[in-house]
């Protein structure tokens, strides 16, 4: 059965339904408003959109055709909105029931009316695209069995059975199952009235004021949608009906539709991740601990507002890192000054932060937690008993530990969990640590003899002959630093503001809403040793494809920006390090290099970021007061 | 007083009607704070009696919460002009966005960083609204959306666009349905490149974005707009314009949905960030404008006569050199007139949108150092302004009471007239963003005489 319900110009403000209303109203009592608008539709004129006619004219839309293409039943879903309340009532033959007694066994539509109402977009309206309902659909012996029409009147005092009665013979007719009921009492009616969210105010004589609300109410006893006056048409309620009566199952899948997913499920046997990169600096920890670790790193309630967790400055799908941003933004919006290192085969270095002042994972995890301007966290002991409270984590500290949070096994956990990010196997290591000769393209092959040779990459991105990380681990000044500290900056700045246009504004629009840029100098902040100014350490290469933006500020965008810095000799000043120095690369050797830097992509890293996706989402707002 | 619901379809012939019968007279100007609201509720078309401000904590600043701020706004009253209420909800949340249900019993008022959205109950006693409830678990129900935005009311629901994902805190984002009563029912993701589910990209971009929305019931569509993730709205304004990065990663698209199925059906290139969007009210008028902060052009996102929908660029706002930065407008009850703030340098502007191919402006008037909500009666009489944009775009310094604010003005249709101002870093309250109207005659059976009129059904 087609979703949409016919129905001639014959149907329109004129019809047999509405004129019923109208008229019943006359023969009952005397219209207190509306008159001009009353005649109009006893005439049958139809001054719908006519918008040099008065106010009187204006009718709803469902007493037209629909003005768009009626929605296809079964083509979408309609959510749960909530549980229909249960109501007693007294229905037209003087019988009482509950409303939940008639739910069951149909799919439901009912209206809050009483049957003196003279707007004839209030409850006017509900009956007629009832009637519009019944006729159109319970015809249908696939239908009309499986519904059922309730008008509820919130008027018990004036809408007695026998009121009802009389009422409901304008429009009864054979095959519809269309009960038109009260409540027995006001007490009734009012805890009625709440339950459906029916805000209804009797404004003197017979009249009401009160919001029209119609609900679509399926056999689990769930609202299924809610119709007021704009949108409450006979053919969208039919197409809603015909949807519920086909649906197998409710409920859609929340979570966010990955563009990824499916790419990386797809991807080939995986390479051994491990191939080309030192042995275990520490033995693979427990699984119960890895378990505790993830949890606690991709948790927003480990930060002070329960907004950032380790993951939002080291993005799984982001190569562990933070595209998006040359420096991350810690709680509340606040500037951290340093780009977010990529955490892949983290566990693999002995010297952890950009000024190398920890040694060990289990240490330096605090540092992020406890930073006013990363997690904010005001304490050890803060975390300690927060994660002791938490009824997400009961007992789970104890499995893994055998004992409750404490300072030290935090950092194991999170610890345990960052070594398993393990990422090599890439084509270069195929290829060189392999013996794959096919798995390098000759491109990329002619990089890695730039990057040993005339590029003197390898200086500090070191390599042997068992494994590479491609960093030493040392630091150095590059001039980057020294350029954030000691230029005067540019006034003017060319954006990418959209992609493919470009804009030329002053930074100076922001100066009055701008904190001072942060500044750094690098591994002096720790040595507070002169020759230490704007050192940093070496990064590794490993996925250096997927951790972009680069360098200790993340102020180069691209790897062709990269290696063109390099080619020029960094930055001078006094104490640039001796290693970097003009390279003269000519244009193809530095697409050479390039080729080679995007060949030290793991294949290990989709499966890395399609297990962190897994991870169940935190509830940030969850303990807070 | 009748409180029923008036509906897209007849807006306009609503409108004057109302102006009619409530013998107001036509103004000139006439624009309506009540008209941005969702076409779901009733308006108030008289004097207002309160102003709602969803207003930001300072660090350093009074109790340095968040609040909302109730202000007495009837010049027959005695407190006319005042506050009369401040209640703080509890630390900073990056208050932003609020409004009201369909039945304007509550006020939902979203968090943008906390993602904790703030229900007040206004309709108990509109002079002190009490917190109701807090939603907390927008980002665990949603599947993982932060930063409720709009609040935008549908029959016995709301519909609250998020700005972010907790994923990756970027801008890919959805729309979440919660019940009046604050229970999660659906998530709806932004369509984007490689999950267009089922839109059609008309263009170049497809960014999974999101930002405002609004209905046009008759057409049985939802346009939303798309700015862009937590990491940018919540870092210092500076930090920001130093970052190529980050400066890439705004929204470009407006989508058209379909109303009735919550389906994205077509999605738009509107390059810079496109904000606000209002929808016209004429009974033919099958379309609506936005704003973009980055590139500051007003665009008429439009149905053709095939109800094909469309974007065109059809005005300029200052000099997109100079970042003007547009943010919060408003369209008038008889779609000629479009104010448009620009926050970056303090200006309304009042654009002639009577061609909505050719936006035109007419008038302009500086408010503050920085200016962003504005908000205005029915009758377009009076308009109220207020200061703040974001936490960490906020600017540092300026002249006292024209930092954070909020400032009262009338309209005769040439010019503004200052009625009241009220400095709210003076009164230690914080910085003011969103505003919304509260009459005692919504929730009364007989309205005060000499205050609020409200809309009847048309």
């Amino acid at each position: 059965m087609p979703a949409t319900l016919r129905r001639g110009p014959q149907a329109l403000p004129s019809n047999r339904e509405q004129k019923i209303h109208l008229r019943y109203l006359a023969r009952t009592r005397c219209l207190a408003r509306g008159p001009v608008l009353l005649a109009a539709l006893l005439v049958g004129t139809a001054p719908y959109a006519h918008e040099t006619s008065t106010a009187a004219a204006v009718l709803a839309p469902g007493y037209s055709s629909l003005q768009y293409a009626a929605p296809v039943a079964g083509t979408y879903q309609l959510p749960p909105i909530e549980a229909a309340a249960d109501a007693p009532f007294t229905d037209s033959s003087g019988q009482r029931g509950t409303l939940h007694a008639l739910f069951a066994q149909h799919v439901t539509l009912l209206s809050f009316i009483y049957t003196q109402c003279d707007d004839v977009n209030g409850c006017p309206l509900a009956t007629f695209v009832m009637a519009q309902i019944a006729k159109g659909l319970t015809a249908d012996p696939r239908i009309g069995p499986n519904l059922r029409l309730i008008s509820f009147s919130f008027d018990p005092n004036r809408d007695t059975p026998e009121a009802l009665e009389r009422y409901a013979r304008q429009f009864r007719s054979p095959g519809i199952d269309w009960k038109f009921v009260t409540s027995p009492d006001t007490a009734t009616l009012a805890r009625t009235l709440n339950a459906y969210q029916q805000s209804v105010q009797q404004i003197g004589g017979h009249a009401y004021s009160h919001i029209l609300r119609v609900f679509l109410i399926d056999k689990a006893k769930k609202v299924r949608n809610i119709y007021s006056t704009s949108f409450l048409h006979a053919d969208t309620v039919a197409a809603d009906i015909q949807t519920i009566l086909r649906e197998e199952s409710a409920t859609a899948d929340g979570t966010m539709p990955d563009a990824t997913l499916q790419a990386s499920s797809n991807a080939g046997p995986m390479e051994d991740p491990r191939l080309g990169l030192p042995p275990r600096r520490a033995p693979e920890a427990a699984a119960p601990k890895i378990a505790l670790g993830e949890r606690l790193f991709f948790d927003p309630r480990l930060s002070l507002n329960h907004t950032i967790s380790c993951a939002m400055c080291h993005v799984p799908a982001q190569g562990f890192t933070a595209n998006e941003l040359a420096t991350p933004v810690g709680i509340g919006g606040r500037t951290v000054k340093r780009n977010a290192p990529t955490l892949l085969n983290v566990g693999q270095l002995s010297r952890l932060f950009f000024d190398a002042r920890e040694s060990r994972l289990e240490q330096q995890v605090w540092g992020p937690l406890l930073a006013p301007n990363e997690m904010g966290n005001p304490s050890i002991g803060y975390v300690v008993d927060n994660l002791t409270d938490w009824p997400q984590y009961r007992g789970l500290f104890e499995a893994a530990f055998g004992s409750g949070p404490t300072m030290v096994n935090i950092g194991q956990a999170l610890a345990a969990y960052e070594r398993t990010l393990i990422a090599g196997g890439s084509p270069f290591d195929r290829w060189y640590y392999g013996k794959d000769v096919k798995a390098l393209a000759p491109a990329a092959q002619r990089g890695f003899d730039i990057f040993r040779g005339k590029g003197h990459c390898s200086a500090c991105h070191t390599i042997n002959k068992k494994w590479a990380l491609f960093t030493d681990e040392k630091l150095h000044n590059t001039g980057l630093g020294f350029l954030a500290s000691m230029s005067k900056g540019a006034r003017e700045s060319r954006r990418h503001i959209v992609p493919g246009t470009t804009i030329d504004y002053t930074l100076a629009v922001a100066e009055n809403a701008a904190d001072a840029p942060l500044t750094d100098l690098g591994r002096y902040e720790i040595t507070q040793n002169a020759d230490d100014r704007w050192k940093f350490r070496t990064p590794t290469l490993r996925n250096i494809a997927l951790t972009r933006p680069y360098m200790h500020n993340g102020t180069l965008s691209s790897l062709e920006d990269v290696v063109n810095f390099y080619n020029r000799g960094g930055i001078k000043n006094d104490r640039l390090d001796p290693l970097i120095r003009p390279l003269g690369l000519s244009a193809e050797e530095r697409t050479d290099l390039v080729a080679f830097l995007n060949s030290l992509t793991s294949p290990a890293v989709d499966a890395l970021a399609d297990r962190a996706r897994r991870v169940a989402i935190g509830n940030s707002g969850a303990g807070l007061h | 007083m009748k409180a029923c619901e008036p509906y897209s379809a007849y807006r306009a012939m609503a409108a004057r009607f109302l102006f009619y019968v409530l013998c107001v007279g036509a103004v000139p100007g006439a624009g309506a704070d009540e008209t941005c609201l969702s076409p779901y509720m009733a308006k108030i078309v008289g004097q207002e009696d309160f102003l709602y401000i969803w207003t930001l904590g300072v660090p350093g600043l009074g109790d340095e919460q968040d609040k909302l701020v109730t202000i007495d706004v009837n010049p027959a009253s005695s407190g006319y002009g005042t506050v009369i209420s401040a209640l703080s909800v509890g630390g900073r949340n990056e208050a932003h966005h609020a409004d009201l249900t369909d039945d304007r019993a509550y006020l939902w008022a979203g968090g943008l960083d906390t993602n904790k959205i703030f229900v007040f109950d206004i309709k108990s006693d509109p002079a002190r609204p009490t917190l109701k409830k807090i939603v907390s678990d927008f980002v665990e129900k949603s599947g993982g959306v932060v930063g409720p935005h709009t609040a935008y009311a549908l029959p016995g629901r709301m519909l609250i666009t998020g700005l972010s994902n907790q994923t990756d805190h970027g801008g890919t984002t959805a729309m979440v349905e919660y019940t009046n009563e604050g229970d999660y029912i659906a998530t709806y993701w932004m369509p984007r490149d490689g999950a267009l589910m089922g839109a059609a990209k008309s263009g170049k971009f497809a960014d999974g974005y999101g930002y405002d929305v609004r209905a046009l019931p008759r057409r049985n569509a939802l346009i939303t707009s798309s700015f862009t993730g937590w990491n940018n709205y919540m870092m210092d304004l500076g930090k920001m314009m130093r970052d190529p990065e980050a400066m890439q990663h705004f929204g470009n698209t407006v989508v058209a949905w379909d109303l009735h199925t919550r389906k994205p059906k077509k999605i738009l290139d509107v390059p810079g960030a496109p904000l606000e969007v209002r929808c016209a009210w004429g009974a033919h008028h099958d379309y609506c404008f936005t704003t973009t902060a980055l590139t500051s052009k007003i665009w008429l996102i439009f149905a053709d006569p095939a109800g094909n929908w469309k974007a065109e660029a059809v005005g300029d706002i200052g000099d997109a050199r100079k970042i003007p930065l547009p943010v919060d407008i408003s369209i008038s009850a008889d779609d000629r007139l479009l104010w448009v703030n620009t926050w970056n340098d303090g200006t309304t502007h009042l654009f002639d949108v009577s061609n909505p191919h050719a936006a035109k402006e007419i008038f302009k008037q500086k408010i503050g150092d920085q200016v962003n909500m504005v908000s205005e009666s029915w009758d377009g009489k009076r308009l109220y302004y207020s200061s703040s944009l974001l936490a960490n775009w906020d600017k540092k310094t300026g002249k006292a009471g024209d930092m954070q604010f909020l400032k009262a003005y009338s309209w005769d249709g040439r010019k503004l007239k200052p009625k009241f101002s009220i400095d709210f870093i003076a009164a230690k309250l914080g910085s003011p963003h969103q505003m919304r109207f509260g009459a005692r005659a919504l929730y009364a059976s007989n309205p005060p005489s000499g205050t609020s009129s409200i809309a009847v059904q048309p």
